[in-house]
């Protein structure tokens, strides 16, 4: 390459040199946030079936009907996003692989489906009693679940495959955090209408790791911006979210009876609601550095090009 | 650029059809499918007369938008944009500071466009398959397709592609693509008075370019280099080159350039192992807490 | 919504321009909601046609976003 001198850090006139996502935050941030909760759930809801035999609890009726609301409501926040909404069915002229946006339109189509009869054929075995039917849920649930593992996470890999400084700066960071994210936000989800206090301890206690990922994720991925030079030290507040959610758990856990499982409910409540925060957050920022064009212009130095 | 000898058909202006193989009079290039084709700018001949930005904006009927004068120059467009498809750059350096040398005397001038790259980044985010690779090597978005999405346009290393929030769609340079059908070299290129846009073939342009460079060394612009030519800035992290590459000579920082772009594409499949990786190791351990208590 | 009625000179992509009875032409795009597609303009070029449209000049755009053309029989 012609050597050139290094970049002396003036803009043209400030104006940005990259272009924000045109999405509605509110919107494509409550689809994310949707999705992992509704993939992790199908996911958790098919280990505790697996974990606790044919006699499938009520933990993992919740966890199917749960799986429903990406589906229902998800998909019409992505619809609404679009700037040409009546041609939402072009999504599906194709699968492209560098495309994390083709790929999770397929992958909603899948999860969607496969969560549809898995929920209908739990909806139709508690009325009609025969037992092939929560057989073949055992059975369908596989694919739903797997393909809500691909839905809890795929998101991040949709930032990140983009030239938004933020979202590209650290691509398996924010993919552990979208994900780890989820598996939590699921697992109290089913813990908030959990009689069962033994089972709700065990969903906490899957939050409370699932957040501790999320922490350190969290952490590693401010690293990694300010490695790469477009930190930004006035945002230093993303680990309260966590943090907060996370402590009342923990101390739930310890304490008995009728505290606990108040203390609980209120950690769960604030883990969900700072789940989706955290989205919204997470593509305000995007859009905002993709919006600067200092950080935009050092993001693209030679320094944080990929080692070959 | 030698005369063709067929231009002495056309001696007289006649408008009664179109001249067949017009690239071949007025760009040198017989312009045929299956080829790869863009433009080599070379910014020390611009003049910053704009008539590339007005030659898009009439064969593409687009409307004008950013109305209004900005202080920032003679740029009063300020950006590419969903409705303006050529942006001419200004850069006053030092004017006025000092004795300038007479060349250039301290004006930097450039006439930016879609970079139609070979490894698109855009093309490879869109979800409709609206975005696709002309016969011509091009990247072109189908308006009948396009259902605005928008993710071609964070992908965009170079901030080029846009939606328009009228109609709802995304759009951007075309290269001209029905021009080049009927054998007529892009708008832009055909209206620059100093052949500052060169259109022709990639590999006959970059040749052309690399002997500028060479001759500009030679006269002393030794801060004369090629931005997107494969191996040089412009072209880096996977991108490979740009089929619309440019011949600058201040940093590319300078221009509101990237660097060193990336290929957002690369980026995919380590964060889909990461975020998976989480998901079933949290669901591993779901299941050892569950069963062990069971 | 407004209309304006004139003859279709230019059609290309999404885009159109209208020559009304005073020779002033007009700028167009389809408007995102409008059932009418790219590929239905060609046919409509010289032809008489009545544009309703939204104005865009709250949109920093000189022209206007067309939702429905009625070809005017002449």
């Amino acid at each position: 390459m012609t050597e050139q001198s290094a970049w002396d850090g003036r803009t043209y006139y400030d104006e940005p040199q990259l272009r924000p996502a045109p999405f509605n935050n509110a919107l494509v941030g409550s689809y994310i946030f949707l999705a992992g909760l509704s993939g992790a759930a199908q996911l958790l809801a098919t280990v505790v079936d697996s974990a606790h035999g044919p006699a499938a609890p009520p933990t993992v009726r919740r966890g199917r009907y749960l799986a429903l609301a990406a589906p229902v409501l998800g998909t019409l926040c992505l619809i609404l996003d679009l700037h040409t909404p009546r041609r939402f069915y072009n999504m599906l002229r194709l699968i492209k692989a560098t495309s994390p946006m083709s790929l999770g339109s397929w992958g909603l189509v899948g999860f969607s489906v496969t969560s549809a009869v898995t929920a209908s054929l739990q909806f139709a075995a508690d009325r009609l009693r025969f037992s092939w039917l929560r057989s073949l849920a055992r059975l369908t649930q596989i694919p739903a679940a797997l393909t809500g593992a691909f839905m809890g996470t795929y998101t991040a890999s949709l930032l990140s495959a983009t030239s938004t400084p933020l979202w590209a700066a650290a691509p398996k960071s924010l993919a552990v955090r979208f994900a780890s994210s989820a598996a939590a936000s699921a697992a109290v989800a089913l813990g908030l209408g959990e009689r069962n206090d033994r089972r709700r301890r065990d969903l906490d206690s899957i939050a409370v790791a699932a957040l501790a990922v999320e922490l350190a994720a969290t952490l590693a991925s401010e690293h990694a911006e300010c490695q790469a030079g477009i930190g930004d030290p006035s945002h230093s507040q993303t680990a309260r979210p966590i943090a907060i959610p996370l402590v009342l758990l923990l101390t739930s856990l310890v304490l008995p009876g009728r505290l606990g499982r108040t203390l609980s409910a209120v950690g769960s409540l604030a883990l969900l609601g700072g789940g989706l925060a955290m989205r919204i957050r997470v593509l305000h920022r995007g859009d905002q550095s993709a919006r600067q064009p200092y950080r935009s212009l050092r993001f693209a130095q030679l320094d944080n090009l990929p080692r070959t | 650029m030698e005369m063709h000898p067929r231009v002495l058909d056309h001696a007289v202006s006649d408008l009664d059809g179109l001249i067949a193989d017009e690239a071949e009079l007025t760009a040198g290039v017989r312009i045929r499918p299956g080829r790869s084709y863009g433009f080599f700018t070379d910014t020390t001949v611009c003049i910053g007369c704009k008539a590339c930005e007005v030659a898009c904006k009439e064969w593409n009927n687009l409307p004008a938008d950013g109305i209004g004068l900005t202080g920032h120059s003679y740029d009063n467009t300020t950006a590419l944009s969903a409705d303006s498809w050529r942006h001419v750059k200004f850069i006053e350096t030092g004017v006025r500071d000092d004795m300038a040398q007479p060349f250039q005397s301290g004006w930097l001038m450039m006439s930016d466009v879609c970079k139609h790259c070979h490894n698109a980044p855009c093309l490879e985010a869109c979800p409709t398959g609206a975005l696709f690779r002309t016969e011509f090597d091009t990247v072109v978005v189908q308006q009948d397709i396009c259902n605005g999405c928008g993710y071609c346009v964070p992908a965009c290393p170079f901030g080029v592609v846009d939606i328009s929030l009228l109609d709802g769609k995304a759009h951007k340079c075309t290269l001209c693509y029905d021009r080049l059908k009927g054998g007529l070299e892009p708008a832009c290129a055909k209206a620059c008075p100093t052949d500052s846009i060169q259109f022709g073939e990639l590999g006959e342009l970059q040749e052309r370019a690399r002997r500028r460079e060479a001759e500009l060394h030679r006269r002393g612009v030794t801060n004369a280099y090629l931005y997107g030519a494969p191996g040089e800035a412009g072209a880096t992290g996977g991108l490979e080159h740009l089929n619309a590459f440019f011949l600058l000579t201040a940093q590319p920082e300078t221009y509101n350039l990237p660097r060193a772009p990336t290929r957002p594409a690369d980026r995919v499949a380590p964060s889909l192992a990461a975020g998976i990786a989480t998901v079933l190791g949290l669901a591993v351990a779901a299941l050892s807490l569950f069963t062990r208590r069971a | 919504m407004q209309s304006i009625v004139g003859t279709m000179v230019i059609a290309q992509e999404g885009r159109f321009q209208l020559l009304d009875r005073d020779g002033v032409g007009h700028q167009f795009l389809l408007h995102y909601g409008s059932a009418v597609e790219p590929d239905q303009l060609p046919p409509l070029l010289n032809r008489r046609v009545r544009v309703s449209y939204r104005s865009a000049v709250t949109a920093h755009i000189i022209g206007h976003a067309a939702v429905h053309i009625d070809l005017l029989e002449d």
